[in-house]
């Protein structure tokens, strides 16, 4: 089976601090994947670390078989809503128009063809009416459907989410839910961020839990399991009281 | 070399007043920087300092009385108003706080440009004293303008240190102390007025556009030895009192170069680049967060990690 | 030599109007520069390296010891881009707020430079106080031939910087955009965010620095920020607001000057009056208007709402 991301002995660093370490992970192609843990975990980290965000102390990462500076093309972002200033004098069309800068080249610029694509990028998330709108204008979940239209504007193989559910109402996230898997369906490989653990089993297929460290990864239903996510979530989820905590990690760290 | 330990020596007792009132300023500035700081409104003294300029141009057309203090009054007046238009227009839709302290700092600055061109232009306009407050002219100052300084340096200090505490809570954690029920808003308006006060207190001898350093860099130096506030005040004083004591001496000491006509060194920035040496030097040397102790930590931990890898293999 | 007292014989002479074109043309250019730093909320890095280039230029002319543009313009690009990073770089290690680190930077660089010119002070042309508000007054005494007419030596650069501005924005218009925006993402796409940001700062810089010898360094930062700011106030696209940066620089630069002429005072303290004057104006209007729509629509909410809901917020 072909890698669409191989992460291998990935280390971060913020200052001082390591908050990735010596992360190994395999994702199949045409898999959905769900990045888990708890806050603080190095989840958007290691989007970032993959895309070549924030730079590695130690490790390698593969795309598709490549660098991802080789892939660049091949490999669509969506950020996090909090990440950009919503209030920038932009409508969503535009906003979706930048999907396509990284294949224009350096003096290109957006044509009637890129429009047409835009605005079909815009039906699949149901946006065509929204598209000349200032986006601060628009609602949350909108805006998380102009950054996913953005993305499929890339037309990527690899997509890397960074919490597309985060703040979205249920109709929402189906219908968000619905764009990923015809994309799937096509063959891309999504790797998301994902909060809500009660809907890994039905949204994805595989699954990697993190917590600094690689908890566990693979496949949903070897994978995500009940100790699994307790050693993930340090035993958080139900209330334990302080000690048992303390030696629940403790076994789990070493 | 007579002048030098004359003046070392503050045998001379206008030198010493005027040494004293910079030096007092300074630690003022330096503890109310601080605080201004760690509120991140480290530059609204920069903003307030600029539309002083106008105020000292309007208080010498209402006045009469061209004594230092009505025209200091009228740059905490206008200084004051500048404040009060930026924080309405942060209330209003769409405006945002760097865009608008940028505007704040340059208007002002334009119209105390016109009105100080006005005021040359009217007959028995004699604009030699307004000049002086571009970059401060602390070595000539008068004994009875240091007094004024030295006393308005005075309140502000004890105000401070009276008022530690809630200072404290209101920049650490302002959530908390609303919770406490302590008046905020009326502690955050004493700050702002703090600020035009020590801002307009340093206007003769730092100038208007150097006068915001004496907020900032003492702080800002502060900030790399300690985190706790207490600590964090007393070094930036110290830093304070160090630089102008340090800058007002070499402005006075080192010999004029050779055929200057502007009368050699000027104080406020020779205080301004000794403040900025010493915030160079925390930078580098502080123990905790030093840029070289980091150095040296990062280079340990890459030899760990090498060697962790290396042992994994 | 102009005598402030005798008033313009037409009312406006040739050199007025070569002066106001002179105006104009720095008004539009640093606008238009200046629309970026506003979208990407550094208006006060504009501000900062407005201040921070003078070591550039005095350093240019210790060297050189001619007033050429050229080295002069070198000179500050390089400081004013140091002043970027610099600022940056304590941002990251002396872990202050971005504002402080701006406030330390610009303040210790300025005042080297003041230093610097109080030693150069023998070559009198270079006083430090011209620095701060400019002599627009003066532009049209320096000429220079351009195909046969004789046009003031500061305009026909700023022209040049002002075409040269316009070319850059229109060929990376494009990733200025993506840059501003979304500068995560933008990377993500192979765009080069770094040299973006870069130029962008180069391009201030420059700007500032052709455009500072007829208004000084501190007007400058009005003609940066304001035009940028006030049109974002109107105005959601950012195409419009572009242009409509660009009407009200060439509007503010124009009544700017009239008003000076008229109450013959400096013009570029006057434009950067008007400047600030616009954008308290747009912030009033628009946000007054804002607030009126808001009490129509609740007002027809409350009219078609069949039962009025006693819960209402």
């Amino acid at each position: 089976m072909q890698e669409a991301l191989a992460l291998s002995g990935v280390s971060v660093a913020y200052r001082d601090e390591l908050v990735l370490e010596r992360i190994d992970a395999h994702i199949p192609v045409a898999s959905m994947c769900a990045i888990v843990g708890p806050n603080g975990a190095g989840k958007s980290t290691l989007i970032k670390a993959a895309l070549g965000l924030v730079p590695l102390v130690a490790g390698r990462v593969t795309v598709l078989g490549g660098t991802m500076a080789q892939r660049r093309a091949q490999v669509g972002y969506v950020p996090q809503r909090e990440s950009v200033d919503w209030e920038f004098p932009i409508s969503a069309l535009d906003v979706v128009l930048m999907g396509s800068y990284g294949r224009l080249g350096l003096l290109g610029r957006p044509g009637r063809t890129e429009r047409t694509q835009a605005m079909e990028c815009l039906e699949q998330v149901g946006l065509v009416a929204m598209a000349d709108r200032q986006i601060s204008q628009l609602s949350g979940g909108q805006q998380q459907r102009i950054f996913l239209a953005r993305a499929l504007m890339q037309r990527a193989q690899l997509y890397l989410m960074d919490e597309p559910f985060a703040g979205v109402d249920a109709v929402t996230e189906s219908a968000i839910m619905q764009v990923l898997d015809a994309l799937r369906r096509r063959g891309c490989t999504i790797v998301a961020v994902h909060h809500d653990l009660s809907t890994v089993r039905e949204c994805f297929d595989h699954v990697l839990l993190l917590n600094k460290r690689l908890i566990a990864a693979g496949p949903v239903a070897t994978a995500f399991t009940g100790d699994a996510i307790h050693r993930t979530y340090g035993g958080r989820l139900t209330v334990l009281p302080d000690a048992a905590y303390e030696s629940r990690t403790a076994s789990a760290g070493d | 070399m007579a002048e030098l330990l004359r003046l070392m020596s503050l045998q001379d007792s206008s030198t010493r007043v005027v040494m004293m009132s910079t030096a007092g300023l300074a630690i003022a500035a330096a503890l109310v920087g601080t605080l201004a700081m760690l509120r991140r409104r480290a530059l609204v003294g920069d903003a307030v300092a600029h539309a002083s300029l106008p105020g000292i141009c309007l208080a010498w057309f209402v006045a009469g009385d061209r004594s230092l203090a009505v025209l200091l009054l009228g740059a905490l007046v206008l200084g004051l108003a500048c404040m009060g238009t930026m924080a309405l227009l942060q209330r209003l839709a769409r405006t945002r706080e760097d865009a608008t302290t940028a505007i704040a700092i340059s208007g002002f600055f334009g119209l105390g440009i016109v009105l100080s061109r006005m005021i040359q232009n009217q007959p028995s306009g004699n604009r030699a004293g307004l000049d002086g407050f571009l970059f401060g002219k602390a070595a000539s100052a008068v004994a009875s303008d240091a007094w004024l300084v030295l006393a308005v340096a005075g309140i502000v200090v004890v105000l401070v240190l009276g008022l530690r505490k809630e200072f404290g809570l209101l920049c650490f954690d302002r959530d908390f102390a609303v919770g406490l029920g302590r008046p905020v808003h009326r502690l955050d308006g004493l700050l702002l007025v703090l600020v035009a006060l020590v801002t307009v207190a340093g206007l003769p001898s730092v100038g208007v556009v150097l006068v915001v350093a004496l907020l900032v860099i003492p702080a800002a130096a502060a900030r790399c030895w300690s985190s706790s506030l207490g600590a964090m005040l007393a070094i930036s004083a110290l830093i304070g009192a160090a630089s102008a004591i340090i800058g007002t001496g070499l402005s006075a000491v080192l010999p004029p170069p050779s055929g200057a006509v502007g009368g050699g060194w000027p104080t406020g920035p020779m205080i301004v680049l000794t403040a900025a040496v010493l915030f160079v030097l925390s930078l580098l040397l502080a123990p905790e967060r030093g840029v070289l102790i980091a150095m040296w930590r990062r280079h340990r931990r890459r030899a760990a990690d090498a060697s962790i890898v290396r042992s994994a293999r | 030599m102009i005598d402030p007292s005798i008033p313009p014989e037409p009312w406006l002479s040739n050199d007025d109007l070569w002066t106001m074109a002179t105006a104009v043309l720095a008004s539009v250019a640093c606008g238009l520069v200046g629309c970026w730093l506003v979208l990407r909320r550094l208006s006060l890095l504009g501000d900062a390296i407005s201040h921070a280039v003078l070591p550039g230029i005095a350093g240019a002319f210790l060297l050189t010891g001619t007033r050429d543009v050229l080295p002069m313009l070198t000179g500050a690009t390089v400081i004013g881009i140091a002043t970027a990073f610099i600022s940056s770089a304590l941002g990251r290690f002396g872990r202050v707020d971005r504002d402080a680190a701006l406030g330390v930077t610009f303040t210790s660089l300025f005042a080297l430079g003041v230093v610097m010119m109080s030693l150069a002070a023998r070559q009198v042309d270079l006083d430090p106080g011209c620095v701060l508000y400019g002599l627009l007054e003066f532009v049209p005494f320096d000429t220079v031939d351009l195909l046969g007419v004789q046009v003031p030596r500061a305009g026909a650069w700023l022209g040049g910087a002002l075409v040269i501005d316009v070319i850059l924005m229109m060929a990376f218009f494009k990733e200025l955009r993506a840059t501003s925006f979304d500068p995560a993402h933008a990377a993500t796409l192979g765009l080069r965010v770094g040299l973006v940001h870069l130029g962008l700062m180069a391009a201030v810089a420059a700007n500032t620095v052709v455009a500072f010898e007829a208004v000084g360094s501190i007007l400058v930062v009005a003609m940066l920020v304001a035009p940028g700011a006030t049109a974002r106030l109107w105005t959601d696209r950012l195409v419009p607001m572009l242009w409509l940066a660009s009407a009200i620089a060439v509007s503010t630069a124009i009544v700017g000057y009239l008003a000076a002429l008229e109450l013959n005072t400096s013009a570029a303290g006057m434009i950067a009056t008007m400047s600030m004057v616009g954008y308290l104006g747009s912030a009033g209007i628009v946000s007054a208007r804002g607030a009126l729509r808001r009490s129509a629509s609740r007002a027809s909410a409350v009219l078609t709402m069949p039962q009025p809901r006693s819960d209402r917020l």
